[in-house]
């Protein structure tokens, strides 16, 4: 599994295709997801679960906002800042 | 609307559910002029009789609890628009010698365009309380507020029992059509049972009010209650009094040959024909009283809860120092259910969350817990 911040929006993207939004709902790498409605609050608590198990990081509750959740691209960035170098 | 009572959030695959815009919304403290469009989002979804109910129990909980200075809650507004909030109820608590102040999520709402910022609204609540203490079955609400770092301590089980043969023609199709008379017999013999039963058990008085023996009830109990909601006549006064939700309870009590109490039972029923259901809020005895004192106070509810029209008896029972032991619950009949709720706690002190993890240490019921405030009496 890759690390950079491509790999991690293939991932992410698959995630919210297949469990999430359970459609192949078009998500682009700069789609904005809450403003787009494909985040709910139980979704966004999912998705923060499942890059725990998948990355082994910790999202904080501070860091699941409008602005590290815009996209997947920012969700990427984050993922990726919390990842040992 | 993701209240934090009986209504989920969408699942995702419902049609429509990932194509309502999301718009952008602010956490601010709550203001008393935001009140009527707190209301006005309630009844969207519950309907005008809903929110009478809601807007009497927000009196209750938000205006007349003992600790109104510390009542805190948050909007969630878009410009001047109110789509969302969260208000808690402080209580006092006993934390392993320690009283503390603990506030539990009471209501919780957010309009579906803005379902995303319900997060926004629980993480201001878990900024701004130091102690917070929440029995939830909601799914979506228990994710988050595991998020949140809240632990879950243990879990609360719904038990029912029957007492009333109509539940037979209610819960089985094939015996809806027969007239409500050919279930008096067992509806008579159930509680022919009761009374017998009643007859080799500690005589129940009821009691009017929490008077001052429920004080020396619970201080003399205090050792054995480690960590527990600080009940005292006044509490039970307001969580039980003319305002609540459940004003119209019956309290029942046991007591020893000096009118001490040995142990209380709270009960109320539901009047509508949706729920013909009876509700025991609180059952506790003084640690090492006799089975028996259990199978009385419970009893007595039932008996209470039948003449009130009740079809079943319904209690959440979770472990607790002075509540009802499991296997006293089922020899008296009531059957457990898989529902359940989650006990989930996060306190700051360290010490004291440690403290918290263990189960074995709460003496809690259900009506302690915001859960029950909403349950209709």
């Amino acid at each position: 599994m890759g690390s950079s911040e491509a790999d991690i929006i293939v991932v992410v993207r698959s995630y919210m295709q297949k469990e999430l939004l359970q459609s192949e709902v078009e998500l682009g790498d700069e789609t904005p997801l809450i403003e787009g409605g494909h985040l709910t609050s139980l979704q966004t608590v999912q998705l923060v679960m499942f890059i725990g198990e998948q990355y082994g990081v910790e999202i904080e509750p501070e860091e699941v906002n409008e602005d590290e959740f815009r996209s997947l691209k920012t969700i990427a960035a984050l993922v990726k800042r919390k990842l040992p170098a | 609307m993701l209240p934090s009572g009986p209504m989920p959030e969408p699942s995702p695959s419902e049609p429509g559910a990932a194509a309502q815009r999301t718009k952008k919304a602010k956490v601010h403290p709550f203001e008393k002029s935001h009140l009527p469009d707190v209301i006005g989002l309630y009844e969207e979804v519950f309907g005008k009789s809903g929110a009478r109910d809601f807007a009497a129990r927000w009196r209750w909980s938000q205006e007349e609890n003992g600790f109104p200075a510390e009542t805190l809650r948050w909007s969630l507004l878009d410009g001047e628009r109110l789509v969302g909030f969260l208000a808690t109820v402080p209580q006092r608590f006993r934390v392993a010698g320690h009283e503390v102040l603990v506030h539990s999520s009471c209501d919780f709402m957010v309009h579906p365009d803005y379902r995303f910022h319900g997060i926004a609204l629980m993480r201001e609540y878990f900024r701004a309380c130091d102690n917070c203490v929440s029995l939830d079955d909601m799914p979506a609400t228990i994710a988050v507020l595991k998020m949140m770092k809240a632990v879950p301590i243990d879990n609360a089980f719904r038990y029912v029992r029957v007492l009333d043969g109509r539940v037979a023609k209610e819960r089985l199709p094939q015996l809806a059509r027969l007239p409500e008379i050919a279930f008096l017999p067992v509806t008579w013999a159930l509680a022919a049972y009761d009374a017998g039963r009643a007859l080799g058990m500690p005589r129940v008085e009821q009691a009017r009010e929490f008077d001052v023996r429920f004080d020396r009830f619970f201080s003399t109990t205090l050792e054995a209650r480690s960590i527990s909601l600080v009940r005292d006549s006044t509490y039970l006064s307001w969580r039980y009094g003319p305002l609540s939700p459940h004003r119209s309870r019956t309290i029942g009590v046991v007591t020893d040959g000096q009118s001490e109490l040995e142990g209380y039972v709270v009960c109320a029923t539901s009047p509508g024909p949706s729920d013909r259901s009876g509700y025991i809020f609180e059952l506790h005895v003084r640690p090492g009283a006799p089975a028996k004192t259990f199978s009385a106070l419970v009893t007595f509810a039932c008996r209470r809860i039948r003449r009130e029209g009740g079809h079943l008896a319904r209690l959440h029972w979770i472990r607790s120092t002075t509540g009802v032991p499991e296997p006293i619950l089922r020899a008296n009949r009531f059957a457990r259910r898989a529902h359940q709720h989650v006990l989930l706690v996060k306190f700051r002190d360290p010490a004291l969350q440690a403290a918290a993890a263990e189960a074995s240490r709460w003496d809690y019921g259900f009506g302690d817990a915001e859960a029950s405030h909403s349950v209709a009496t």
